[in-house]
C-alpha cells in the first residue's frame, strides 16, 4: 500500500490523487451536477413553492463538493448532511476541508515522486494548473458558509433510521445505487419531501455518451489486458439500471457538451475505470501509464446524457422508517 | 460422440480445448493377454471405474503389424533367442484385426473412448480405419519420423509421450506438429518400468508447460501402484491428461509392475479428482468457506478509546486496536486510512468498534465492556465511589438488544428497611411505566435531568430535585441528555414491580442482567 501523509493528519491513496487527476482534467460531473441541480431546485420550487429545504442530504460519487458547495450557496440556512458509497470519496471531501495552506502541493509533491518513473502519469501531474486549481477548491471549502456541511464517512445504507430530510441528491453511478439502496434512502424522506436521482444513460439509450464511445472501450479492454498480463482479473463495468417508472413524479434526460478536449476526457474516464478496489496502488499506477502510452489522441465532441429522477416521499416512505 | 467437459459436448471432432480436465487415459497395452474375451472382460471392468467415478475415459490399444514392425530374425524363430526380447510377447498377444475391431466396438458400446498407439504405418491405417478421436505416439516412437509423418497425415490430435527426448527433439516434434497442423498434446513420461519414486522427475510437466504453452501437457505414470500420491503431485504441477497401464488380474494372470488393476485405477482417478479440487489450478484464490470469519477472529479490530461524538473526524488518539474484529467492521490494517478522514454518523462509545456497519446486533459481550466503560466515565464524572459490595445490573425492559432504548443500569448501595440505589440512563433512554405495590420511593437527581410522568401528569426533574413516588402510584422516567439519580426507598422487595405494558416480563431474572465494572 503506498500511503501519502497529508498535513491534516490523514493518509491518502494514490487512488485520492488519481481522483484528483480525473477532476481537474474532465468537467463532465460539474455540468451534469450544475444542471441537475438548477432543475431539482426549480422543481421543487414549483412544485411546493411553500416547501422548506433546510434538511438536505447528498450522496455524492466521484464529483463529491460540487453539489455540496451549490448547495450551500443557495441554500445558506439549509443544514447538508454529505455520504458516498465509496469511503474515497468523503476522505477527499474531508481533505479539502482541513487542508490548509500549502496542503495541497504537499500531497501532489509526494505523488510526484511516486509516479516520477512513470512518464505518461508524471506528465499528467505536471500541469501546472492542478495544484492552483485544488487549492482554489480547498480554499472554498474553508469559507464560514461551508460549516453547515456536515460529512459523514457512514454508507448511505447504515445512517440513524431517525434522519429524514427535506432533498436527498443523488449523484452516484453505479453500482452502487441499486433498487436496496434507492428505498433506503427513500425511508429518510420527510413526508412531501423529494429524492432526486442523478445516473448516467444506460448504453443502449445513451450512444451519444462519449463514455460509451469505441475510444473509451477500447482505452478500458487495454487496460484490463496490460491487468491480466499482472495476474488481476479485469475490471468489471455494471450495467445495472434502476426502474423508477413506477416511483418517479419526474424524469429528465440532461443533455450537454463538454467543453474539455476528447483526449483530456479519454484520460479521465481511464483514470475512473482504474479506482477499483481489487487493485494494488503500485499495479494500478503502472497499469494506468502503460494504458495512457497505448491510447492515441482523439479530436471528436464529447457529450454526456445523464438522467434525474424526482421521486417524492409518501406516507409509505414513513411507515418504512417507523417500523 | 466425442469426449468432451460436458458442458463443451458436441458430435463434432476430439479437440484438446474441449477435453475433460483431467483426462484420464487407461492403456490396456498387451494386458488383453492376446485373448479377446479377456480383453472384453478388461473393458468391462473400465467401464464400471468410469461409472463408478463419473468420468469419460479413453481406453488404449497397442497396434503393432508384426509381419513387418518385427525383424525377420524375430519372426522366423532363429537359434540364439530373439532378437528383441520383446517379441516373445507380442506375439503371444498378438490380436488379429478383427478381434481389435471387437474389442474397440464393445469399448465404445459401454461409452468409453477407443483409441491406440500405432508403432508402424500400417498400424497408423488401421487407427484411422477404426475412427479414433486421437492417436497415441510412445515415447520409443516419439523421434521415429517415418511414423511421426504417416501420423501427422492423419490430421488427427495427437498425444506423443516424451519418455527419454532431449529438449531439442521435443522441439523438433513440436515444431514439425505445428507446422503440420496437427493438434499435439506431450506426456511426460519416465520409460522406466516400473519408475521409482527418486527418478520420477514430475517438475519436467511444470517445465513443459512453461516451455510449450500451446499444447497441453499431461503425465504418463509407470510408477508402482503403491504410489498413489504421485498422480495427485503431477496434477498439481499442472498435468491435464493423465495415463496409466491397466490390466485385469485372474488366477491366471499376473499383472506386471506398473500395471493397474480395475481397483486401483479407479482410486488413482479418485485421488485424481483429489488433487484437482485441491489444487484449484489456474484458477483465482477464493475463500474457503468459513477462511474469514476464522482470519477476522483473529484480527485486530478498531475500537473506541473513548466516546466519538458524532461528526467528529476520528484521530489515533480515539481508538486502539484489539483482538477480534468484528464482520462489518475496520480491521487494524485501515487504521491508517481512517485517520483523520473518518467521521460517524452517530456517536461510537467506548469499546464500540469504528467501521461502516450497522451499530446493532453487535456480540453482547462487547456491548456490555462499552457500557461499563460508559458507567465508569458517569461515575467519575460525577465523582461517585462505589462500594465493593454495591450490585449493578442493568434493567433491560424489552430485551437486552433494546436496551439503549428501554432500560436502565441500577446500581443496589444498600437494601434492608430501607433501600439505596443509583440509577444511571444513558441518553434517550426510557423506564417504561410501572408501579410497586409495597415500596415507597423518591427520587433526587444528582446530574442531567429526567422526564418523570406519574399518573399520567409530567414533569422534569433537574439536578438537586427529589420527587416522592408513593405506593402504587404508576410511574416512568426517560431523559434525552442522561441522568444519575438517587433512588431512596423502603426494603426492595423482588417481584414487587408491576408493569404496565403486559409485554414486560414480570419475573426480574429475563428483564436484568449482572453488569461487572472494570
Amino acid at each position: 500500500m503506498i500511503l501519502i501523509e497529508a498535513s491534516t493528519g490523514q493518509r491518502l491513496r494514490p487512488i485520492h490523487l488519481l481522483l484528483m487527476l480525473y477532476r481537474y482534467l474532465s468537467g463532465i460531473y460539474q455540468l451534469g451536477d450544475v444542471a441537475a441541480l438548477n432543475y431539482v431546485k426549480g422543481y421543487v420550487d414549483g412544485y411546493a413553492p411553500k416547501a422548506k429545504l433546510e434538511q438536505i442530504l447528498t450522496v455524492s460519487g466521484h464529483g463529491i463538493g460540487e453539489p455540496e458547495i451549490w448547495l450551500s450557496d443557495r441554500l445558506p440556512m439549509a443544514n447538508i448532511d454529505t455520504v458516498s458509497f465509496r469511503l474515497m470519496n468523503t476522505q477527499l471531501l474531508q481533505f479539502l476541508r482541513t487542508a490548509g495552506p500549502g496542503g495541497v502541493g504537499a500531497i501532489f509533491a509526494q505523488f510526484r515522486k511516486i509516479v516520477a518513473s512513470l512518464p505518461s502519469l508524471a506528465e499528467l501531474v505536471e500541469d501546472e494548473g492542478l495544484v492552483p486549481y485544488w487549492e482554489l477548491q480547498a480554499a472554498e471549502w474553508s469559507r464560514p458558509r461551508r460549516s453547515h456541511v456536515n460529512v459523514y464517512s457512514d454508507s448511505p445504507l447504515n445512517m440513524p433510521g431517525a434522519r429524514t430530510y427535506d432533498l436527498i441528491y443523488v449523484s452516484h453511478g453505479l453500482p452502487y445505487l441499486d433498487t436496496l439502496a434507492v428505498s433506503k434512502l427513500r425511508g429518510h424522506l420527510h413526508l412531501g419531501g423529494w429524492l432526486a436521482v442523478l445516473v448516467p444513460t444506460p448504453g443502449d439509450l445513451g450512444s451519444e455518451r462519449f463514455a460509451d464511445s469505441s475510444f473509451v472501450s477500447a482505452a478500458k479492454r487495454l487496460f484490463n489486458d496490460r491487468l491480466a498480463l499482472r495476474g488481476y482479473p479485469p475490471v468489471r463495468d455494471s450495467c445495472q439500471r434502476i426502474d423508477f417508472t413506477n416511483v418517479a413524479s419526474k424524469t429528465e434526460y440532461i443533455r450537454f457538451s463538454v467543453p474539455a478536449s476528447a483526449k483530456n476526457v479519454l484520460v479521465g474516464e481511464l483514470l475512473l475505470y482504474s479506482m477499483h478496489e481489487h487493485l494494488s496502488d503500485r499495479v494500478r499506477l503502472e497499469v494506468l501509464a502503460e494504458t495512457l502510452d497505448g491510447i492515441g489522441t482523439t479530436e471528436v465532441a464529447v457529450r454526456e446524457v445523464l438522467e434525474l429522477f424526482m421521486v417524492e416521499g409518501n406516507n409509505d416512505d414513513q411507515q418504512a422508517r417507523e417500523s | 460422440m466425442t469426449i468432451s467437459r460436458p458442458e463443451n459436448r458436441s458430435t463434432g471432432r476430439f479437440r484438446f480445448e474441449d477435453m475433460p480436465d483431467p483426462l484420464f487415459c487407461l492403456d490396456m497395452a498387451n494386458n488383453h493377454q492376446g485373448d479377446v474375451e479377456h480383453g472384453m472382460k478388461l473393458i468391462n471392468a473400465v467401464a464400471g471405474v468410469a461409472q463408478r467415478t463419473g468420468t469419460e475415459i479413453m481406453v488404449k490399444l497397442q497396434f503393432r503389424q508384426l509381419e513387418s514392425f518385427l525383424h525377420p530374425a524375430d519372426r522366423f524363430a532363429y537359434p540364439d533367442g530373439p532378437l528383441s526380447r520383446h517379441s516373445k510377447r507380442f506375439e503371444e498377444t498378438a490380436l488379429t484385426r478383427d478381434e481389435f475391431r471387437r474389442l474397440v466396438g464393445h469399448a465404445r458400446s459401454l461409452g468409453l473412448h477407443p483409441y491406440a498407439t500405432p508403432f508402424d504405418e500400417a498400424s497408423v491405417d488401421l487407427c484411422v480405419a477404426f475412427d479414433f478421436e486421437v492417436i497415441k505416439i510412445g515415447s520409443c516412437s516419439a523421434y521415429d519420423w517415418p511414423l511421426l509423418r504417416k501420423v501427422a497425415s492423419t490430421r488427427l490430435p495427437v498425444i506423443c509421450s516424451v519418455g527419454g527426448l532431449a529438449l531439442n527433439e521435443i522441439d523438433d516434434i513440436t515444431d514439425s506438429f505445428r507446422s503440420s497442423g496437427c493438434p499435439l498434446a506431450l506426456l511426460h513420461c519416465i520409460a522406466a518400468y516400473p519408475t521409482p519414486v527418486e527418478h520420477l522427475q514430475l517438475d519436467q510437466i511444470r517445465q513443459l508447460k512453461e516451455r510449450y504453452p500451446q499444447h497441453p501437457i499431461g503425465y504418463s505414470g509407470h510408477e508402482s501402484p503403491e504410489d498413489i500420491f504421485v498422480v495427485g503431485l503431477a496434477v498439481a504441477k499442472g498435468a491435464t491428461i493423465l495415463e496409466r497401464h491397466v490390466g485385469l488380474p485372474t488366477e491366471t494372470v499376473t499383472l506386471n509392475a506398473y500395471s493397474l488393476s480395475p481397483a486401483q485405477a479407479e482410486a488413482w482417478i479418485h485421488e485424481a479428482q483429489r488433487a484437482v479440487r485441491a489444487c484449484a489450478n489456474g484458477q483465482p484464490r477464493r475463500d474457503a468457506p468459513g477462511e474469514r470469519e476464522s482470519l477476522m477472529s483473529l484480527r485486530r479490530g478498531i475500537y473506541a478509546r473513548h466516546a466519538i461524538p458524532a461528526g467528529k473526524t476520528v484521530t489515533e488518539a480515539d481508538v486502539f486496536l484489539a483482538m477480534p474484529c468484528l464482520e462489518g467492521y475496520f480491521h487494524a490494517g485501515k487504521l491508517y486510512e481512517i485517520v483523520g478522514s473518518f467521521t460517524p454518523f452517530e456517536t461510537i462509545h467506548v469499546n464500540m468498534p469504528v467501521g461502516l456497519s450497522v451499530r446493532d446486533r453487535l456480540p453482547k459481550s462487547l456491548v456490555m465492556s462499552s457500557i461499563a466503560a460508559r458507567v465508569n466515565e458517569i461515575l467519575v464524572e460525577a465523582r461517585i465511589e462505589l462500594d465493593v459490595n454495591s450490585r449493578i445490573e442493568l434493567s433491560h425492559h424489552y430485551g437486552f438488544e433494546r436496551f439503549f432504548e428501554y432500560g436502565a443500569v441500577i446500581i443496589e448501595v444498600l437494601n434492608r428497611d430501607y433501600c439505596k440505589k443509583l440509577i444511571i440512563q444513558f441518553p434517550d433512554q426510557s423506564h417504561p411505566a410501572h408501579r410497586h405495590h409495597q415500596k415507597e420511593e423518591t427520587f433526587q437527581v444528582i446530574s442531567g435531568r429526567m422526564k418523570l410522568v406519574l399518573n399520567g401528569q409530567e414533569k422534569e426533574l433537574r439536578a438537586g430535585e427529589t420527587q416522592v413516588i408513593e405506593r402504587d402510584v404508576m410511574h416512568s422516567f426517560s431523559t434525552d441528555s442522561g441522568v444519575v439519580f438517587e433512588e431512596i426507598s423502603t426494603t426492595h422487595i423482588k417481584g414487587d414491580s408491576e408493569y404496565e405494558d403486559p409485554n414486560i416480563p414480570s419475573d426480574p431474572t429475563f428483564r436484568k442482567t449482572e453488569l461487572v465494572l472494570p
